[in-house]
């Protein structure tokens, strides 16, 4: 008994030891299930076209860099530079105008008795609801109307207005979800509504906002719909048209270009990405509602 | 320091084009829209899919034809394939499409069921040189008598084998529809089940039942006046049954073996690649994108073309694979039809534009590229089996309506995994297709 | 909290402009479209309106039925089975753990990458008959299966894809477990509760409005999923992954029939509102807000 007590305790002496390294298994197992694609990706783009479609593996038999280079290049008047620098022209200033928007109009939501809440609240979702397929035709023959055809207007200008019900939504949730003592008590400070949004609430629910800048950056960065349908000009292309430009139905297609471009394209996701997760980690937040 | 010499052609072509204006007063000058005239240049505006070549070989053409034509402009609006037709849709919807346009065969029924809806090029035969052009590839793009597209290059659909694993069968190609049958058991007896002596998606099988069955009727399939089949019901039992004997006979992959795969082109299957799968029912076309995925060394050869016994047409689906037209609202028709010319029949424009739209169905074109050799060994076999065959048969564009297609498709797949009998199949081809040429033919 | 209304309509103003502005009028013409046999290449005014016979044809489309069918499925099996792996990653990630950020960041990697070219073809590979699946089937000594091509296993295929795609309501509950104070579980601790004890007591309660949050949007999103059928299956095979919103898009851009398409669009958009209105009534048996709380004390005091 004695014999399996002190095995118990030799045992348990390890645990941190044995649960770490657990935790780091089950992590890095998981973790190479997830990386796999994008290993699969960079190592396609040193591949020739039979080697990617017959093999799951990644390490490539005879690489090479003109995936790259040749990519890099496009098949356009301008090289992928253009096509990066474009999709930051579109992309930050609606991440910009999206946070903004979702912010304020979620605000009014969440702590405002206003008159036709519900029904306010009601269109709020069906725009998260209806399939965005449908609104297409008759979205383009108003934007027309507009004469915002080949700019960047359609893909920016409705985020100012919070058009995009999912983040509102969102980020009235993580509203709700908070006590209200430190707004009251700022009230009482002297306050006034809008001092409360930025100084005590934005800093608290600054990881969903973050959510909100990622979601929308991401999405943003992938969308090939709207931009063909609202681009004609190729200066104007993002990443996203640009990505397909060479896939054709008589041509062949070097797909180690539009591998190695689409990991090109995506290094300010992941690196936007890595940054930001620290505030998930070790917020503002805490800090903000212990002070 | 590019810059700089950019602006000085800029200015030079300005002047340049002052001076013509003024001295031969160009009509199109004065007509001049708001599509961004500087200093009365035209800008057309071209739109196209392709892959990397082609862009690359049109946006050369059309810097030639600006040299040419200092006061015309071409923009250059091109996509990849996936979204184009979505845009154009889009565009012609809203009345914002391009003058050029490259469009497929089948487009002109969706765009121009009466023939208005792209401009009547017979309105140009000063800027088009139409004694290129054969009259049936002309008529391939009337509609209503108004001549609508031109095409750029015709394909069919021809059987291309991989010649390496029929080597390695010990197999010669085949060329009657028997001996296409008796490769089946052939290539399971010598190498096994996964070999196949032919394959292809749905679509591909459909054209190659649709040959089966036009060279026995001797007629187009569909009937566009009647809106409907151009055949017996026993004619379509006959397709059911050309599917049921191609997969039991091990010639082609049952639905079952092709959708292990996944939704996918057929170059990018394992077994295309490794020659497994040792054959396409492909367009001529299209087919260097097939070859083009092979792994190491495989040679991909043309196979003579079955025809049953008596057979007056091949049935061949012989049509144009691209084809340009010009936007009815179109503000500069006369220099659209310019830059067509330029593009089909110019000598400069020919060989600028290669072979990258297949081979050019204009005479002088296609001349031009044989002299310069950059026809290969492949297109100018199947160049030269198109013109042996006997081609008459007119098909309906209608055929290739993707309702038509999917129709298709879901009777025989639902055939091949068993929830209906080779009976039920062929009744459904005969009664559902023509329920649906009737619907989407207005 | 505020009870001023003039300032309260101020702040959501933005959105009210926005939607007069930008949707309002798509919205109603897709539903002014649904009521006619509009085609896609046409000038919408020659459309002829045919009142509700796009939505009686619905009754008589055994391919719309099937695609309903196959479409709830996937939802009732998705929505589940991703939440709780969302929310147990989450947890998870959520540990001070050195290099946890790039655990984070490869957890959300195939998130990012969405419908791209890589994903297909890597899925396919898996999946296939000679696939990475059945490889290891094989070594077991079990025999494989015909994945993608057989009418009932080729939705599981989608249905992984989508798990594996769990990124965004992981970040989301991430942000969530941030916004959670943590001298709750200090008090916890110092009355000894165990760890699985403090998650169902304290994490899950505080956690429910971003839960409802996370809820809402994956039966929005697994409503309108699109790509995971459109790039590894395309909806075959015999449509046994043919979701509705792969038939929306091939009806209206694939075969041209915009009338029914916009019809097919709304019948879809009811039934997400309906779903969407049971969990909304729902919430005030199950979700905990902190606010509404605070409200009614402050209001008793008062």
């Amino acid at each position: 008994m004695s014999q399996s007590a002190t095995a118990d305790a030799g045992w348990r002496k390890h645990l941190p030891v044995i649960n770490a390294f657990m935790r780091y298994g089950i992590l890095i197992i998981i973790g190479f299930m997830m990386l796999y694609p994008l290993f699969w990706m960079i190592g396609g783009s040193f591949k020739n076209n039979q080697e990617i479609f017959s093999s799951i593996g990644f390490i490539p038999k005879e690489p090479t860099l003109d995936g790259f280079k040749k990519g890099w290049e496009t098949s356009t008047e301008y090289t992928f530079a253009t096509y990066l620098i474009n999709t930051m022209k579109i992309v930050v200033p609606k991440v910009i105008v999206t946070v903004i928007s979702s912010v304020i109009v979620a605000y009014g939501f969440a702590r405002f008795a206003i008159p036709g809440r519900k029904l306010l609240f009601a269109l709020l979702m069906a725009t998260v609801l209806l399939p965005k397929s449908v609104l297409l035709i008759p979205q383009y023959l108003m934007f027309r109307e507009f004469g915002w055809l080949d700019t960047y207007l359609p893909l920016i200008a409705p985020q100012a207005f919070a058009v995009e019900g999912f983040f509102v939504f969102m980020i009235i949730q993580f509203m709700r979800s908070l006590p209200m003592e430190m707004e009251e008590a700022a009230v009482m400070d002297g306050c006034n509504s809008f001092q409360v949004l930025t100084l005590v609430v934005a800093p608290v629910i600054l990881p969903a906002i973050i959510s909100v800048a990622l979601f929308q950056f991401m999405w943003s960065m992938n969308d090939f719909l709207q931009p063909l349908i609202y681009l004609s000009s190729v200066e104007k292309y993002p990443v996203a048209l640009a990505l397909k430009m060479s896939i054709d139905v008589t041509e062949a297609t070097s797909w180690n270009e539009i591998l190695a471009m689409s990991t090109i394209a995506l290094a300010p996701s992941l690196i936007l990405f890595f940054v930001a997760q620290r505030y998930f980690v070790e917020g503002i937040t805490s800090g903000a509602v212990k002070g | 320091m590019s810059d700089l010499t950019l602006a000085a052609t800029r200015l030079h072509r300005r002047t340049l084009l002052l001076g013509a204006a003024a001295v031969t007063g160009l009509s199109a000058c004065s007509k001049t829209q708001t599509s961004s005239s500087n200093g009365g240049a035209i800008t057309l505006r071209m739109s196209w899919w392709g892959g990397t070549s082609a862009h690359k070989a049109t946006l050369n053409a059309l810097q030639l034809f600006e040299k040419r034509h200092p006061h015309i402009r071409v923009r250059g609006e091109y996509t990849g394939f996936t979204g184009h037709l979505e845009r154009l849709t889009t565009q012609i919807a809203g009345e914002t499409a391009p003058d050029v346009m490259q469009i497929n065969w089948y487009w002109q029924t969706l765009f121009s069921r009466d023939g208005e809806g792209f401009t009547d090029l017979n309105q140009h035969k000063n800027e088009i040189d139409f004694s290129q052009f054969d009259a049936r590839t002309l008529s391939m793009g009337t509609t209503g008598g108004k001549l609508n597209a031109l095409a750029i290059s015709n394909a069919a659909r021809l059987m291309y084998l991989n010649k390496t694993t029929y080597d390695k069968a010990g197999l010669s190609l085949p060329d009657t529809w028997d001996s296409l049958f008796a490769r089946g058991p052939q290539f399971k007896a010598k190498l096994g089940d996964a070999y196949y002596p032919l394959d292809g998606l749905f679509q591909d099988f459909i054209a190659l039942a649709r040959s089966y069955i036009v060279q026995k009727t001797g007629k187009a399939l569909v009937n566009s006046e009647t809106k409907s089949l151009n055949c017996t019901r026993a004619d379509m039992h006959e397709y059911a049954g050309f599917y049921a004997k191609m997969i039991s006979d091990h010639v082609w992959p049952s639905a079952q073996v092709r959708a292990s795969y996944g939704y996918l082109p057929q170059q990018e299957m394992r077994p295309w690649i490794n020659g497994e799968f040792a054959g396409t029912y492909q367009w001529n076309s299209a087919i260097e994108k097939y070859t083009d995925t092979l792994a190491g060394k495989q040679e991909v050869a043309l196979a003579p073309y079955p025809m049953r016994p008596g057979a007056t047409d091949a049935g061949l689906l012989y049509r144009p694979s691209m084809m340009f037209a010009v936007n009815a609202k179109s503000q500069h028709p006369r220099e659209s039809a310019m830059l067509i010319n330029f593009l089909l029949n110019d000598p400069e424009g020919v060989r600028a534009m290669e072979t990258k739209r297949g081979v050019p169905v204009s005479k002088t074109a296609q001349k031009i590229l044989r002299d310069d050799g950059l026809i290969g060994k492949l297109q100018q076999d199947s160049e030269d089996m198109l013109a042996r065959l006997p081609i008459n048969v007119l098909e309906s564009p209608y055929f290739e309506h993707p309702r038509v297609r999917d129709g298709f498709q879901d009777i025989l797949e639902a055939f091949g995994y068993g929830k209906i009998t080779l009976e039920q199949a062929g009744d459904a081809l005969y009664d559902d297709i023509n329920a649906i040429l009737h619907r989407i033919i207005r | 909290m505020f009870n001023d209304k003039k300032i309260g309509s101020l702040y959501v103003a933005p959105f009210v402009i926005g939607f007069l502005l930008f949707t309002a009028f798509p919205f109603v013409a897709s539903f002014v479209l649904s009521l006619t046999d509009a085609q896609l290449q046409d000038q919408l005014g020659s459309a002829n309106f045919t009142g509700i016979q796009n939505y009686t044809e619905m009754g008589r489309d055994a391919t719309f039925q099937k695609s309903l069918g196959v479409t709830f499925f996937y939802v009732f099996i998705t929505v589940p089975l991703k939440l709780a792996f969302a929310l147990f990653i989450a947890v998870v990630l959520n540990f001070k753990l050195r290099a946890i950020g790039f655990f984070r960041t490869a957890y959300y990697l195939p998130s990012i990458l969405g419908g791209s070219v890589a994903i297909a073809i890597v899925w396919r590979f898996v999946f296939a008959g000679d696939g990475l699946i059945n490889q290891a089937l094989e070594m077991i000594g079990i025999t494989g299966v015909n994945w993608l091509g057989e009418p009932n296993t080729a939705m599981f295929s989608i249905i992984l894809l989508r798990l594996w795609q769990f990124g965004s309501a992981m970040v989301v509950f991430l942000a969530g477990l941030k916004a959670i104070p943590e001298d709750l579980y200090e008090a916890a601790d110092l009355d000894g509760a165990s760890r699985l004890r403090q998650f169902w007591m304290i994490t899950l309660p505080l956690l429910t409005p971003v839960l409802f949050f996370n809820f809402i949007m994956q039966i929005v999103q697994a409503f309108q999923e699109f790509n995971g059928p459109y790039i590894i299956t395309g909806g075959g095979p015999l449509k046994s992954s043919y979701l509705l919103p792969l038939m929306i898009y091939e009806e209206g851009f694939k075969y041209f029939n915009l009338g029914y398409s916009s019809a097919l669009s709304w019948v879809l958009f009811v039934i997400i509102a309906v779903f969407t209105a049971i969990a909304f009534w729902s919430q005030k048996h199950w979700v905990f807000y902190a606010q509404d709380r605070e409200d009614k004390n402050g209001g008793a005091q008062k």
